[in-house]
């Protein structure tokens, strides 16, 4: 006993601390296995479930149908009226995007700075801790709400209060987002070693100036990236929410999908493609500019700041956004009137073992499609990632790989739900092969990033004491990559499970498909109950993502 | 670099600024017109000027045409008020009416008077064509897709008929698929993924004349018998909003649209229409009560 | 640089009293009894886990101790109010082994960190754009010799470098105290000396009491008026450097026996 609280206390606490920022105990080791282990079970329980489809499993025939699909993006419909109709669409599709963003950012920043455990927890005694873990798991669980629902929900509900006006895709964009930013941005804030934040705190800076000059000075080059990223999505959900009159897109590519009309479904995804690379590339340049420690000063970075500046306006001008309807008279009313519509929750046609049953579908699917998006973002992440001084070579690689990413995520879940659908068995599979396939490209993106936003130093310290670099590899990158790629697929995982909602055509049930027929029968208080259910499993992904996390820090 | 930072920022606040404070100018009322085509519908939503240029000019009142292709968002901005008219499927107008109640079904294409489904099944499946609503009971235990969830012609109504051959939505191999669309529900039953699907008539008739269907692959197994259809839905304080005879006035512009007159001609080819006629509420009674009766309206 | 913060000598600092700190069990502090007054000069010895940090951490009010009291100036920090709190550890600057710079700000953010506590929000943050107190931040800077480095980034900084940075910074902070955690762990043994010969030297022009934990014993034989010795969460013994013997050291240090 005396032995080991010797040995203990003889490793130096600073050295620990200074890994890590926590103190990893035997407990925390315990924690992670078991985690590791509940994981494992949820995974194999969702391929056994999914394993039963209706008729063989491949139809290879199926593929003439989706080699009809890939055929056309050689030759996109290019008549100048359907040119200039899709042009004008990106713009709006762009607008939105942009103020949806903006919107969100500033949601995530203060939601994010509310609901990190630094802000409640870090510095403080073991009284105000308690307090502090109250406060910390009420602002969270109040963030759950936006961020479970979908946007295209969110959209109908803003529609039916503001009315047919573009606020509606600004708010359907900017709220949800919102909330999945702050959510970000506080675990961003959370992993930044505190010791410089403890050390403010210790010489009585108030907590708000001390995580801004501590915190956030190194989270700002992760949340910067995170902003275009999130402008990125911003770009694709504005193109979904085009369905809902906010024109955009989304609406041409719905309605040339709804006829098959490949040949302009494709200009409409190069559109989009192409905003998606252009919007990758301005970001890697400006992250690229500070990570060699430019400022505002920077042409790059100046510039980038006036650009964004300029995109706000020119969206509020093209939009014509009208606040006003915020505070018309009859908004609260129509509040109120929806709340009633919706009040008390009902089952509608449902029943309580058919929605469990449904819930279960939807988590297998989303857990089938996150494995399988964070075993190809992996392994695509360090092959896209681009260094310094890259052979020309290593460039063709990484563009080619970033390329292949953009692809994947330009496509929206409906499309992709459709081609697996024409070659698999309906069922869970061809869901979860659509999630995890579009999955993969955004979670690609993100881990590239986060390989090139890496600390470099270490490696080259191996590097230098001749460690060959298959070894530097697997001691310097993939253990500093791992932490940042887990949180990435946890956080995705979350996301999964709301966009479930969309690929209803696989056929595999689930809570989306239940959504959407309480929807088509306007069956507010049915929906309001699948909401929650949806809202519930989000709070334990959410929950389950925090645990995993805090047993890896 | 600085002050032209605080430069965008002014900016910013002025334009935000005067887009709070911008909205609620006293413009003329204007007509807001919508539409949910079944067959083609990117050619109406994308050449939607047509139609409110014509009305306009017919009406002497402004008329926008709001493109949507959402039936929930529709709908709602439909009770909203913020649409005065829409072109509804037989459900979807069945659904706004309840919502607001005293709405006008004004005019129906002709094609919606006799409306049909069909189902068809992929040839790997082996099922035979059917003669009458019973023999639909051939679908149950096999892999089935509807179209849109809230689809008349590939939702409700196919609905309606399996349960009267005794088939419910759980008797299926599976849970059924919602294609979301006539066309994407073609193809995959082309491509064998569900072995049966329903879908609207009328579309099915389209792509076979055009030759786009693989008929070795997917064959039409019943026809169903007519019902009605989609149909233009006014709300009932038109003519408060845009004065007295607007709803009348309004109808007969449809019902006057020609199809020897060749601009009336294009726009009611954009529909799918040879011309409207008209209509009355008890039309829709049987969709309703097949609605009500599947659960689709309270 | 003004000297009136300092106060009166004599006047008690800090006070220690039966104070213990247990960490899941793990007592890292028993019975601890200590006051520092105004203007001392004290080093903390003890081999590794002896409890110097925590000791260190206790004066500062970031550990709240698990038995007895603990009050700076005047104030016990685990029971008063935050914003009470907050005003006394103004008036305490505390210096860590690792620097606790943010690597990715300006040295002159850095230094300003020092004194963050006095401003509100609104100025830090507009500071941040354009940094304000510049004069008395290359004063600062000037006095632990890298008056050139107010606009670099400090993460390009060397690691003596970064330990001035972390002294000037407790300068514009004005503190009636300043504690040190291992300052020089991390350095050689030259910069080292000259980091403890800053930070005495200051003490003694400013007349601010300094508490500094050390590992290296002739330092702290050689540049402090007392020492104090902890062993195992104890204090050891508490006597000018003149006082300790060799063996008094040997023992310190001797491995913990086993116990029986
Ligand atoms: N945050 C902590 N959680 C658990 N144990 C701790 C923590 N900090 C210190 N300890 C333990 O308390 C004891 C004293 O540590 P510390 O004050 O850091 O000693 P020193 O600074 O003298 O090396 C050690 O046994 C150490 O392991
Ligand atoms: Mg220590």
């Amino acid at each position: 006993m005396t032995e080991t609280l010797r040995r203990q206390a003889s490793e130096p606490v600073e050295l620990r601390e200074a890994a890590s920022g926590a103190v990893p105990t035997a407990s925390s080791r315990r924690a992670a296995r078991l985690w590791g282990a509940a994981l494992l079970v949820v995974v194999v329980a969702s391929v056994v479930a999914a394993s039963w489809t209706a008729g063989p499993l491949l139809r290879p025939e199926g593929f003439s149908l989706v080699g009809n699909f890939l055929g056309a993006a050689l030759r996109p419909a290019t008549d100048v009226a359907f040119l200039q109709l899709i042009a004008s669409a990106a713009v709006t599709t762009v607008a939105y995007a942009v103020l949806g963003t903006v919107l969100s950012l500033v949601l995530g920043l203060v939601g994010g700075v509310l609901s990190s455990e630094v802000w409640w927890l870090a510095g403080r005694h073991e009284r105000a801790r308690r307090r502090g873990a109250a406060g910390w798991a009420m602002v969270r669980g109040v963030l759950v709400l936006p961020r479970a629902i979908h946007e295209v929900i969110w959209g109908l509900i803003f529609l039916s209060v503001l009315g047919l006006t573009p606020l509606v895709a600004v708010l359907a964009i900017g709220i949800p987002f919102g909330a999945v930013t702050a959510k970000v941005f506080a675990e961003l804030l959370d992993e930044t070693p505190r010791r410089a934040y403890t050390a403010a705190l210790a010489s009585g800076t108030p907590r708000l100036t001390a995580l801004l000059y501590t915190l956030m000075p190194a989270a700002w080059s992760d949340l910067l990236s995170y902003g275009f990223y999130r402008f990125e999505c911003a770009i694709r959900s504005a193109a979904i929410l085009g369905l809902i009159g906010a024109g955009g897109l989304g609406f041409q590519l719905a309605l040339s999908l709804q006829t098959l009309n490949y040949p302009e479904v494709w200009t409409a995804l190069y559109a989009l493609i192409l905003l998606s690379a252009a919007t990758d590339l301005w970001s890697s340049a400006v992250r690229r500019r500070r990570a060699s420690g430019a400022g505002a000063s920077d042409r790059v970075i100046g510039g980038s700041l006036v650009a964004g500046a300029v995109l706000v306006v020119g969206a509020l001008w093209w939009v014509q956004l009208d606040l006003a309807v915020l505070v018309a008279g009859d908004t609260w009313q129509l509040v109120l009137q929806i709340l009633e519509d919706a009040w008390p929750p009902g089952l509608g046609g449902a029943t309580v073992l058919g929605l469990l049953q449904a819930a279960l579908i939807t988590v297998a699917m989303s857990v089938l499609a996150i494995v399988i998006a964070f075993a190809g973002a992996s392994a695509l992440a360090f092959p896209g990632a681009a260094g310094t001084a890259l052979s020309p070579g290593r460039w063709l690689v990484v563009l080619v790989t970033r390329g292949f990413l953009i692809v994947l995520r330009a496509l929206p879940p409906p499309v992709w739900a459709l081609l697996f659908l024409f070659v698999m068995a309906p069922g869970v599979l061809p869901g979860a092969m659509a999630l995890g396939v579009y999955t993969l490209g955004v979670l690609g993106r993100l881990m590239t990033e986060s390989v090139e936003n890496l600390d470099r130093r270490p490696q080259e310290a191996m590097r230098a004491h001749g460690v060959p670099r298959p070894t530097v590899f697997c001691y310097a990158v993939v253990p500093a990559a791992a932490p940042r790629f887990v949180a990435f697929g946890l956080y995705r995982w979350e996301v999964t499970i709301r966009e479930t909602v969309v690929v209803g055509v696989v056929g595999a049930g689930g809570l989306g498909l239940v959504l959407n027929q309480q929807l088509a029968a306007f069956d507010y208080s049915a929906a309001v109950t699948t909401l929650g259910v949806i809202v519930l499993l989000t709070a334990m992904v959410d929950a389950t993502s925090a645990g995993v996390r805090r047993s890896l820090r | 670099m600085r002050r032209s930072l605080v430069a965008i920022a002014l900016a910013l606040v002025s334009v935000l600024a005067t887009a709070c404070g911008g909205g609620g100018g006293d413009q003329p009322r204007e007509l807001v017109i919508s539409a949910i085509p079944d067959q083609d519908p990117q050619k109406l939503q994308r050449l939607y000027g047509a139609l409110s240029e014509r009305l306009t000019r017919t009406l002497g009142i402004p008329v926008r045409y709001v493109p949507l292709t959402d039936y929930a968002a529709s709908v709602t901005a439909y009770r909203r008020g913020d649409l005065d008219m829409v072109f509804f499927g037989g459900l979807t107008g069945v659904q706004a009416r309840q919502q607001v109640p005293g709405s006008v079904p004004l005019a129906q294409r002709d094609v919606d008077e006799r409306f049909r489904s069909v189902f068809v099944a992929s040839t790997a499946s082996g099922l035979p064509a059917v003669t009458d609503v019973a023999g639909l009971r051939e679908v149950g235990g096999r892999t089935f897709t509807f179209g849109s969830e809230s689809s008349t012609s590939g939702r409700l109504m196919p609905q309606y008929f399996l349960d009267q051959a005794g088939v419910g939505p759980n008797s299926f191999r599976g849970p059924s698929g919602f294609s979301g669309s006539h066309d994407a529900t073609i193809a995959l039953v082309t491509a064998g993924a569900y072995e049966v699907g329903a879908l609207n008539a009328t579309v099915w008739d389209q792509r076979l004349a055009a030759g786009t269907v693989d008929l070795t692959k997917v064959r039409e197994i019943f026809r169903t018998p007519t019902y009605h259809d989609y149909h233009w839905l006014a709300r009932p304080d038109i003519d408060d909003e845009l004065g007295a005879g607007t709803t009348g006035r309004v109808r007969d512009a449809l019902l006057g649209l020609q199809a020897g007159d060749p601009v009336d001609k294009n726009i009611l080819d954009l529909f799918g229409a040879g011309s409207f006629i008209a209509t009355q509420p008890a039309n829709y009674d049987q969709v309703e009560q097949v609605a009500r009766s599947l659960g689709l309206v309270q | 640089m003004t000297s009136g913060l300092s106060g009166t000598a004599g006047e008690l600092l800090f006070a220690v009293r039966g104070a213990g700190v247990r960490y899941d069990g793990v007592v890292a502090l028993e019975g601890c009894d200590l006051e520092i007054t105004a203007g001392e000069r004290v080093a903390v010895i003890g081999p590794s886990g002896a409890g110097k940090s925590t000791l260190i951490a206790l004066l500062n009010g970031m550990v709240a101790p698990t038995d007895g009291t603990v009050t700076a100036l005047g104030c016990d920090l685990a029971r008063a109010p935050a914003r009470t709190a907050r005003k006394v550890r103004r008036q305490i600057g505390t210096i860590y082994q690792h620097f606790d710079l943010v690597e990715e700000l300006r040295v002159v953010h850095n230094v300003n960190a020092g004194r963050l506590g006095a401003w509100p929000f609104w100025r830090a943050a507009l500071s941040l754009v354009r940094p304000s107190g510049v004069g008395e931040v290359r004063g600062a800077l000037e006095r632990v010799g890298i008056p050139e480095k107010l606009d670099a980034r400090t993460s390009t900084l060397s690691g003596g470098q970064k330990q001035r940075v972390a002294v000037a910074k407790v300068l514009v902070q004005q503190p009636r105290a300043i504690l040190a955690d291992e300052p020089i762990a991390s350095l050689d043994p030259r910069l080292g000396g000259e980091v403890i010969d800053l930070l005495t030297e200051i003490s003694a022009d400013l007349g601010t009491t300094l508490v500094t934990s050390l590992h290296d014993v002739t330092m702290a034989l050689g540049r402090f008026e007392r020492v104090v010795a902890l062993r195992a969460g104890r204090i050891e013994f508490d006597r000018p450097p003149g006082a300790v013997s060799s063996g008094d050291i040997e023992d310190l240090y001797a491995a913990v026996e086993p116990a029986s």
